[in-house]
């Protein structure tokens, strides 16, 4: 059964990223594995939150998304797939379980941040987004200086408003369909 | 620890598989015909739609056969050796857009090659290859640069053709003392190893010259069709 879902959850990865590169009604600029990663990685930790452990979903997606990435990039493999898997460890350790996750007492003037809230969860999602922007940009610059590359992304006018773009984009998306999850969820357990 | 090791394992497996030993390709392969089917610039949306509504099929076999008349007919006169591509996707990351073609190194696509439209017109280079599929970067991307030529009165004022912020296309380096008019065609100036000379790639629609400087910069319209679905790769 296990296999079954991972059978699935990989093909849906893979027709996700081919709709997104070949079907022009993405709205551009979304980045729908990330989006997808960030989802069940915050459904897995709310359900953690309650005593069980799905994290092998969320992780599952950014290896399998990270290599179909890989795949349709002009930059060489593995630039996709280093940063949404540091994305994954970075928003696990840092981000949810520093902040996300603590008591509200020793969580301090940080009340509203947690994964109750829509508020909290747009934070978590638009800081996600940016991480994993600065990540593709750190891999981007670190192959180029050592050969691997040359394509180098410029840091001009036009990278920073996409940038705000980019990460406000998929933040809200983030935000928005884990908020439909978990609202979907109560409503589930209060029947 | 085991489990650790495992995932390790399966992730190099899956690197070197798909990425030294080509299993890329089953990808590429076979999903092409479903790319193909949804790839269609915006522009084109609604014409493809209404058409699909209709059930027009015999309009739109004409469409395409069309536009490969038009690159055949171009490619014709030129006497260029070329590989028509259907454009399948296009990505775009970090300011950074490409398009995705489907023809690879198989059929004899290399790195730098030139890529132009139904018109003959330069839409951008090749930037990587793929055993079945290729990476177009477009003229018009930030740090895309290509030598030109500007023609004027039988006259060649040579610069550098450079995209900026995916809106506009500059050239630079040329002296402040050469005279160019609006109008005036740019086209490609061969000094790139695979792109030979005398690809269209605009005309002159502004110049700027500044008192101080010593070069002045031209803003090039480029004349290509933003809409292309099928290109011409132009083989050395």
């Amino acid at each position: 059964m296990t296999i079954l879902k991972y059978i699935v959850l990989i093909s849906f990865i893979f027709l996700l990223v081919v709709f997104e590169i070949s079907w022009q009604v993405f709205p551009k600029g979304i980045s729908c594995v990330f989006v997808l990663m960030m989802v069940l990685l915050l459904s897995a930790v709310e359900v953690e939150a309650t005593g069980k452990f799905r994290l092998k979903y969320a992780l599952s997606t950014a290896i399998f998304g990270g290599f179909i990435l890989d795949l349709y990039s002009i930059f060489p493999p593995g630039l996709f797939f280093l940063s949404i898997l540091s994305t994954f460890y970075i928003c696990y350790r840092f981000i949810i379980l520093k902040f996300a996750l603590l008591n509200p007492a020793e969580r301090g003037i940080h009340q509203e941040f947690n994964l109750l809230n829509f508020l909290g969860i747009l934070i978590i999602g638009i800081i996600s987004a940016l991480v994993y922007q600065l990540l593709i940009l750190f891999f981007s610059y670190l192959y180029y200086f050592v050969r691997l590359s040359d394509i180098k992304i410029l840091l001009n006018e036009l990278y920073f408003a996409n940038l705000m773009r980019l990460i406000f984009l998929n933040g809200l998306l983030t935000a928005i369909l884990f908020w439909v999850i978990l609202k979907f969820k109560n409503l589930r357990h209060s029947r | 620890m085991k489990r650790f090791f495992i995932l390790t394992v399966i992730m190099i497996l899956l690197f070197v598989l798909i990425f030294l030993f080509k299993g890329e390709n089953i990808f590429f392969i076979g999903l092409r015909p479903l790319q193909r089917f949804l790839y269609c610039p915006s522009g084109q949306a609604s014409t493809r739609d209404n058409l699909c509504l209709s059930d027009n099929k015999l309009e739109m076999c004409q469409a395409e056969n069309d536009l490969l008349k038009k690159n055949l007919n171009f490619l014709r006169q030129s006497k260029d050796n070329f590989i028509l591509a259907n454009v399948i996707g296009k990505r775009s990351e970090s300011g950074i857009e490409w398009f995705l073609l489907d023809r690879g190194e198989s059929c004899g696509v290399k790195i730098g090659l030139a890529v132009v439209d139904e018109g003959g017109v330069l839409i951008g280079t090749i930037a990587k290859v793929d055993d079945s599929i290729s990476h177009l970067k477009p003229i018009f991307n930030s740090g895309s640069l290509i030598s030109g030529d500007i023609i004027h009165n039988n006259e060649i004022i040579s610069g550098i053709v450079q995209g900026e912020y995916k809106l506009t296309i500059k050239m630079r380096y040329i002296p402040t003392d050469r005279q160019i008019d609006v109008g005036d065609t740019v086209v490609t100036s061969g000094l790139e190893e695979h792109i030979r000379r005398g690809i269209v790639i605009g005309q002159v629609a502004e110049i700027n010259k500044k008192p101080q400087s010593i070069f002045q910069e031209i803003i090039v319209n480029p004349l290509f069709n933003p809409d292309f679905r099928v290109v011409s790769i132009i083989l050395p």
